[in-house]
């Protein structure tokens, strides 16, 4: 079975929990202290996965870019970080209004950088929100007018909800989108 | 009865037809005489259309009003009918016209011509676009060939900018592009560098070279290449080739006997490092790049082509020479594989076998290069180079000392020459030759010879003497009634321009009716008797007046 090599970037505002969906992700674990990220933090990630379509499973190698966070307030154009990368995640905060505000902002971002490739909104932090108002602000974010949005999912970084759902759809994606 | 009686009647009838008739008789009458003045007129008038028909210009001013006004009215009341015969029929005149006459009717169009296009241009550039283009490439081929210089002074000005704003669309397809060529340029100023090194340590004569000289012999290997080996004693980790827009390792290669060193996690940090350095630190119209990243006794040496860059991390102090081997590297791998490389996807089943083998044979050849020779030489061959130096610079110290002793007996030798009354007006000198004196000079009698030979025997006994002084047998001197005065005079300078070259001597001659007037310095009373003897000796002097000074 060969190898398939995909970088995948997070980004989205400070503090809305890229660093923990990670940390969730590759090394099953979570921490309720906040770090916040200096410029760029790279994660690798080995997984078996079968794409639709496909007729045996590939091993995808996911070398995650986990970006420093940044606002819309402040200069969206130092991203070069971001070239190269086949997928995105962009992650906001359910719980502030404002770090989904700028959702669109790094979806643009990202578009800019890498045209045609697919993006992931994650709503993380699921556990701070009341359950029922999480359809709702899915559907409103899962209707985003981008091509490439693949979905928009509710995550928590803290009890694993959707996390690793979150990551392989993206995966498959970039896997389909490398074939197209 | 009936004839008078119709006659009768007849004649009232009439009469009364008369009375009745008379005045339509009359008008008719009238009105044929009319109608027949008017025929008469008419008749006229179609005899002149018809010489005006006969006659085109008559014909052409008789219907140009009517045709005009024909065409007004027609234009008025069916424009579209008109314009579509209108356009009919100048298609086939212009056709025609072209036809017959191409060159009058370019003439014609000529004027318009830049107008037209100008506006065409303007309102449908796309169409003019694609009217022009299938002809572009055949017009410029043309004009390369009509007038190639025009063509290039007319895109010159051009190019640079052309150049810049290509470098800022698309940066790494022109550093591909022109990778393999100033790769090429650097190997060639390179092999340049080393003959020129190798020719400078032909000229260089030590030991350390003579025993480089025969490393590099029994190696097979240039002198200059042996040296830059030496130089580089470096071992290398990994060799990785990352993709440069992701930081995605396309191949990598790692010595089999260490610890492989985590090459996605390196390459992903160093791709974040160069992204950073170019955007925070490098100047932005500077395309200045990462060459290296050092940490204590090793480095990771960064080698950039368009879509890729080789990284290798490397325990030592790499030479130039390792760094410019890894640009011709890079150079052939981007040369053929780049289209391989800047379509990455990470896709590792697509990348050929040959990369990886690439990078391999790279660890490979440097570890060969590496092995440095042992530092210790044949001590017979260092103790025989000891002998013969000293000896050499013993010989090198005699031999000087001899040619030093030789060069101040020669000089003292030639001292006493000049100093001699008789001789000191010849040419003669004392030369070393080969463990002898030689005497050389010209001389007018054998005696003058005899002279030197037994001034310099006297001198010294050292070395035997070899006489080549050649006596030149000189003419009777004339006599008295029969020397030239000029000849004499020139026979005074000449013995004045010859002791004047004694050191001590300074004089002035004058010859004036065969007395010589001498004013001269000199160091000895000696040499006052030298001065007066050698123009005595003139003959056709008769007395000599000799002014000195002796300092």
């Amino acid at each position: 079975m060969s190898i398939v090599k995909k970088k995948i970037c997070l980004i989205g505002d400070f503090a809305v929990g890229k660093t923990s969906l990670i940390r969730r992700y590759v090394e099953k674990q979570f921490r309720d202290q906040y770090l916040s990220t200096v410029g760029v933090k790279i994660s690798k990630k080995l997984v078996t996965l079968q794409p639709s379509g496909t007729p045996s499973p590939v091993e995808v190698q996911m070398m995650i870019w986990d970006l420093e966070g940044r606002t819309q307030f402040e200069a969206l154009t130092s991203s070069s970080y971001l070239q190269g990368a086949m997928g995105a995640i962009v992650v906001g905060a359910m719980n502030r209004q404002a770090t989904l505000g700028g959702l669109e902002d790094h979806i643009e971002l990202f578009g800019k950088f890498n045209p045609k490739r697919p993006v992931i909104v994650a709503l993380n932090k699921a556990d701070l929100v009341p359950p029922d108002q999480h359809k709702s602000l899915r559907e409103r974010y899962n209707n985003l007018t981008y091509d490439t949005v693949l979905d928009c999912q509710c995550t928590s970084a803290k009890t694993g909800e959707n996390v690793d759902a979150l990551f392989e759809t993206l995966a498959k994606a970039c896997i389909k989108n490398a074939k197209g | 009865m009936g004839a008078p009686e119709s006659d009768s009647l007849e004649s009232p009838f009439e009469r009364l037809q008369t009375l009745l008739l008379e005045p339509q008789f009359s008008d008719l009458r009238q009105r044929h005489h009319t109608l027949d003045q008017q025929c008469r007129g008419l008749e006229q008038k179609l005899s002149q259309l018809a010489h005006q028909v006969s006659d085109p210009t008559a014909l052409n001013a008789w219907l140009r009003p009517v045709i005009v006004e024909l065409l007004k009215m027609e234009v008025a009341e069916s424009r579209q009918d008109f314009s579509a015969l209108a356009v009919g029929l100048m298609e086939i005149a212009l056709t025609s016209k072209i036809q017959q006459e191409p060159a009058t009717m370019a003439a014609v169009l000529a004027p318009i011509m830049p107008n037209s296009i100008a506006l065409s241009s303007k309102a449908a550039p796309e169409a003019m676009g694609q009217a022009i283009a299938p002809n572009l490439s055949r017009a410029l081929t043309a004009h390369i060939k009509t007038d190639r210089d025009a063509l290039i002074k007319a895109l010159a000005p051009a190019i640079g900018p052309a150049l810049k704003a290509q470098i800022r669309l698309e940066q790494d397809a022109v550093v591909d592009a022109l990778y393999p060529v100033i790769g090429n340029t650097i190997s060639r100023y390179f092999a340049e560098l080393l003959k020129e090194i190798n020719d400078k340590l032909e000229q260089t004569l030590s030991f350390e070279t003579v025993t480089r000289k025969y490393r590099a012999r029994l190696q097979g290997i240039s002198e200059a290449e042996l040296l830059l080996r030496e130089a580089t004693p470096i071992q290398i980790q990994a060799v990785f080739l990352i993709h440069k827009p992701s930081g995605l390792v396309i191949a990598e290669a790692q010595p089999k006997d260490r610890s492989p060193l985590e090459s996605d996690m390196i390459a992903g940090m160093l791709t974040a490092i160069r992204s950073f350095v170019q955007e925070y630190v490098a100047q932005p119209e500077r395309a200045a790049e990462l060459r290296e990243i050092e940490y204590g006794d090793a480095q990771i040496c960064l080698e950039e082509a368009g879509y890729c860059y080789l990284a290798v991390v490397v325990q030592g102090n790499p030479s130039r020479a390792f760094l410019r081997g890894l640009n011709g590297f890079l150079a052939q791998l981007v040369n053929d594989h780049g289209r391989i490389i800047q379509d990455f996807e990470g896709v590792l089943a697509d990348i050929p076998e040959a990369i990886p083998q690439g990078l391999q044979q790279l660890i490979s050849s440097a570890a060969q290069s590496n092995g440095k020779p042992p530092s210790q030489s044949p001590g017979l061959l260092r103790t025989i180079a000891g002998v013969v130096l000293i000896l050499l610079i013993g010989w090198g110290g005699y031999w000087g000392f001899g040619q030093y002793q030789m060069a101040q007996l020669t000089a003292q030798l030639n001292q006493q020459l000049r100093q001699d009354s008789a001789l000191a007006l010849y040419r003669l000198e004392v030369e070393v030759g080969r463990n002898q004196l030689l005497l050389k000079g010209y001389v007018p009698s054998e005696d003058l010879a005899k002279r030197a030979i037994a001034l310099i025997s006297a001198q010294t006994s050292a070395l035997p003497i070899e006489n080549q002084v050649v006596v030149i047998q000189t003419p009777p001197p004339p006599s008295r009634e029969t020397l030239n005065p000029k000849d004499v005079d020139a026979a005074v300078r000449r013995t004045a321009r010859v002791l004047n070259e004694i050191e001590g001597i300074f004089l002035s001659a004058r010859f004036e009716n065969g007395v010589v007037q001498i004013d001269s310095v000199t160091r000895s009373l000696q040499q006052v008797k030298i001065i007066d003897q050698a123009f005595q000796d003139i003959p056709g002097v008769t007395l000599v007046q000799h002014t000195t000074r002796i300092q």
